[in-house]
């Protein structure tokens, strides 16, 4: 998979997020749910779609990622919207579908 | 004294028995000139006469009777004229008859104290023994109205000692009573102060003993501190002993811990050794060997190490526990140690305090055996106080039987003047003559009202109690209390006016004679107290007695008789 | 008749044995990172030989529900078959030992090692939804 990747923090867990598929970043005063970890940073990330997806820290950009397809039997244990794995400076981190609905509470 | 009362009475009784009525002349008296004098004869005469005619008319009716008749007739005359002879030279054998008689009868007159029939008398005397007796006369009525004054006197200022010296004798018992109170007061205090004195003397005794016992007190709990110390420092030892233990075991933990995870490791590569053996087929097959024996390893010193944990586990418990009771045992040396720290403190505070005790004792054991000695004197002074009031009061009570009896005498001599009468005011006699002046002289006629006279009377006489008019047969005509009785005496008058009063020795002797009668001090039915009574009878024209008026004295206000 | 080794491993009170040749190292105090939002059965990411490796709780996978735990050992093991096969780790208790069995074992599903039941686990089709 190609294409830059928004690496952030959510819940605790490293996230890949498509780099085209981020609209922008903006501090939110408002906290988004059970889900948002990110209540206490107040970031948010806003795709282009328009949804919106609190963090708890932006790290950084990277130009590739290398990542293996899921198999079916991790692609039914990992969060949706999950659509590999890779590895970031020893660390593992998901990489996020793109066409797949992101579903935050 | 009693001598003189009973003259007194024995004087009365005489002088009644010898009184003759007024106007009258009795034969032991002397003869009074006038033409009374010669009905004497005149009546014995035509007596005579009388009784001869009566025997003669029942001796007989014979021829003889004219003759004795007249024979009769004649003796009576002789006898007449005999006695008038006899009489007239009686008189003219005796030119000094007459004076003498008179002389006689004044000197009774004057013996009886009747100053005024004396003076009476003695105005039918020659000229010059009648100025004579009347200047006598005059001059003793003179000294009995003074004796009446001065035994008013004597009676007064009796009173008046008797009252000061009541009043005295009165506060000077009171003062008696005062100093006896502070004397008592005093003595209470003085044992008081004794007792205050003697109870500091002990208490310091016992302060002193306090002293000794509590320096050995203060001895034993230093020895007590210093033992608790010395435990104390034992415990520190096991304590630090035990917390080294301590250490030294959980160092041991340490290494087991390494140990264990060596173990761990070491069994963990026996796994992967086996795994790999196994991938390497039959090649790996003497590896797989190695690595079951790494394993077994591994398995052996892990159970070691557990046993080993187990014991060292159980050994740090003990030490554990008998850290703990070192530590209680500690913690109760430590409570001793304090409580011994402070039995001290407290033992030093007790010994201070007795020490200020026993000095406040010692001040008080001086001040108050200086009040002691003070109180001492004060006590002797009050003593002699005492005695001198004592005294005080036994010549004050003398001085008030003195007093009264001086009274007595006064009243005595009252009596002794009363027995005079004289033209004095004080005179009660003559006032009881006035009194019986102012009755009628047929009393039994109705036209007068007695209640009336004698209310009047008694109104009149402030010294008088009570006052009685009674008719000659000795009933109770009228009677009157003084006003100030009157409220309290209405029962007694009114049972007074029921009586018969003929058996009074007063009322007898009043009827009996001319003279007026004062009685003896007796109890009055009235008030109680001591009364005389004074009497006379009022007698009519033809002398008889037809009423007695009657008033009683009171003894004790005979000091207004006069006023 | 050979044998084939299984690794055996202990979930709890119950034992169970791995094919030796699909198990490829037995790694003790793995580095977990936990992945919120992971269903039952995915304990959380770590990393190995340089890859990043999903860690599973082999219980859960075997139908054991205990909720979250974290497997002190981690048996990293080949799941799958021919190009599917992929790296994963199983989280167990304990790794005993490499032991021998009958290769009916695979077969029942079971098998008694020292008189103990134990379940022979095909990790070929471990993991794959019915």
């Amino acid at each position: 998979m190609t294409g830059g990747f928004l690496i952030v923090r959510c819940d605790g867990a490293l996230w890949g997020l498509p780099a085209d598929q981020v609209a922008l970043i903006e501090r939110s005063v408002e906290a988004s749910g059970a889900m948002a970890a990110g209540g206490a940073s107040g970031l948010e990330v806003r795709f282009a779609d328009g949804r919106r997806l609190a963090v708890d820290a932006v790290l950084t950009l990277v130009g590739e990622l290398v990542a293996r397809p899921l198999s079916p039997r991790l692609r039914q244990l990992l969060p949706p919207g999950a659509a590999g794995l890779a590895m970031l400076a020893g660390e593992p981190l998901v990489l996020m579908a793109r066409e797949s609905e992101v579903a935050h509470v | 004294m009693k001598d003189l009362r009973r003259s007194l009475d024995r004087g009365i009784v005489q002088r009644i028995a010898l009184d003759p009525p007024q106007g009258r002349m009795s034969p032991a008296d002397g003869r009074r000139t006038g033409p009374l004098s010669l009905l004497a004869p005149a009546a014995l005469y035509a007596a005579v006469w009388a009784a001869g005619g009566w025997l003669l008319a029942g001796a007989s009716r014979g021829a003889d009777a004219p003759v004795l008749q007249v024979l009769f007739h004649l003796a009576a005359i002789a006898g007449a004229g005999l006695f008038l002879a006899f009489d007239l030279s009686t008189r003219l054998s005796d030119p000094r008859s007459g004076l003498r008689a008179r002389l006689i009868g004044v000197f009774r007159q004057l013996g009886d104290g009747d100053l005024i029939r004396t003076a009476e008398l003695a105005r039918s005397l020659d000229a010059d023994l009648a100025q004579g007796v009347a200047r006598a006369v005059a001059g003793l009525a003179t000294r009995v109205e003074q004796l009446q004054a001065n035994s008013h006197s004597v009676a007064g200022a009796a009173e008046g000692v008797e009252r000061g010296s009541t009043v005295l004798a009165a506060s000077s018992a009171q003062q008696a009573a005062a100093a006896g109170e502070v004397t008592a007061a005093m003595e209470e205090l003085s044992r008081t102060a004794a007792e205050i004195s003697e109870h500091a003397e002990r208490q310091n005794q016992l302060v002193l003993t306090a002293e000794s016992e509590g320096a050995a007190g203060a001895e034993a709990v230093a020895e007590a501190v210093e033992g608790v110390g010395a435990v104390e420092r034992r415990i520190a030892d096991v304590t630090a002993r035990a917390d080294t233990l301590g250490t030294r075991s959980r160092e041991i933990f340490r290494v087991l811990e390494l140990i264990s995870e060596i173990a761990q490791e070491t069994h963990l590569l026996s796994l992967n050794a086996a795994l790999e053996a196994s991938a390497a087929g039959g090649r790996g097959r003497r590896f797989a060997i190695v690595a079951g024996e790494v394993r077994v390893l591994a398995e052996r010193v892990r159970d070691s190490v557990a046993s080993v944990r187990s014991q060292i586990e159980e050994f740090a418990s003990a030490i554990r526990s008998t850290v703990v009771a070192t530590e209680e045992g500690g913690k109760e040396a430590a409570r001793v140690l304090e409580e011994a720290r402070a039995a001290t403190g407290a033992l030093a505070i007790l010994r201070a305090s007795l020490r200020e005790s026993s000095e406040a004792a010692r001040q008080i054991s001086s001040v108050t055996r200086q009040q002691t000695s003070a109180t001492e004197e004060v006590l002797s002074t009050l003593r002699e106080l005492h005695q001198v009031v004592e005294r005080m009061s036994r010549d004050l009570s003398l001085l008030s039987s003195t007093s009264g009896r001086l009274r007595a005498i006064g009243l005595e001599l009252e009596l002794l003047a009363q027995t005079f009468r004289l033209d004095s005011p004080r005179s009660l006699k003559r006032l009881v003559h006035s009194w019986a002046g102012r009755l009628p002289d047929a009393p039994e006629r109705t036209g007068w009202a007695p209640q009336d006279l004698i209310d009047e009377l008694v109104a009149a006489a402030p010294f008088v109690e009570c006052g009685c008019i009674v008719d000659a047969r000795g009933k109770v005509l009228a009677t009157q209390t003084a006003s100030e009785l009157q409220a309290t005496t209405t029962e007694a008058l009114q049972e007074l006016r029921r009586r018969n009063l003929a058996d009074r020795a007063w009322f007898k002797k009043a009827v009996e004679s001319s003279r007026a009668v004062v009685t003896p001090p007796e109890r009055s039915v009235m008030s109680g107290e001591p009364c005389i009574m004074v009497a006379v009878a009022r007698r009519n024209a033809a002398g008889e007695a037809v009423a007695v008026v009657e008033f009683d004295v009171n003894v004790r206000h005979w000091t207004d008789i006069g006023a | 008749m050979t044998t084939t080794p299984y690794l055996l491993v202990r979930l709890g009170e119950r034992l169970a044995a791995l094919p030796a040749l699909a198990v490829r190292r037995v790694v003790r105090g793995a580095r977990l990172h936990p992945l919120p939002g992971a269903g039952p059965g995915l304990v959380g990411l770590a990393e190995f030989a340089g890859e990043p490796l999903a860690i599973l709780d082999l219980a859960q996978l075997l139908g054991d529900d205990r909720g979250s735990s974290r497997p002190p050992v981690t048996v990293v093991t080949w799941l799958g078959s021919g190009d599917d096969r992929e790296l994963v780790g199983l989280g167990v208790d304990d790794a005993i030992a490499v032991v021998e069995l009958d290769p009916t074992a695979l077969a029942l599903g079971q098998a008694l090692v020292d008189g103990r039941p134990v379940v022979v686990i095909d990790t070929e089709r471990l993991g794959v939804a019915a």
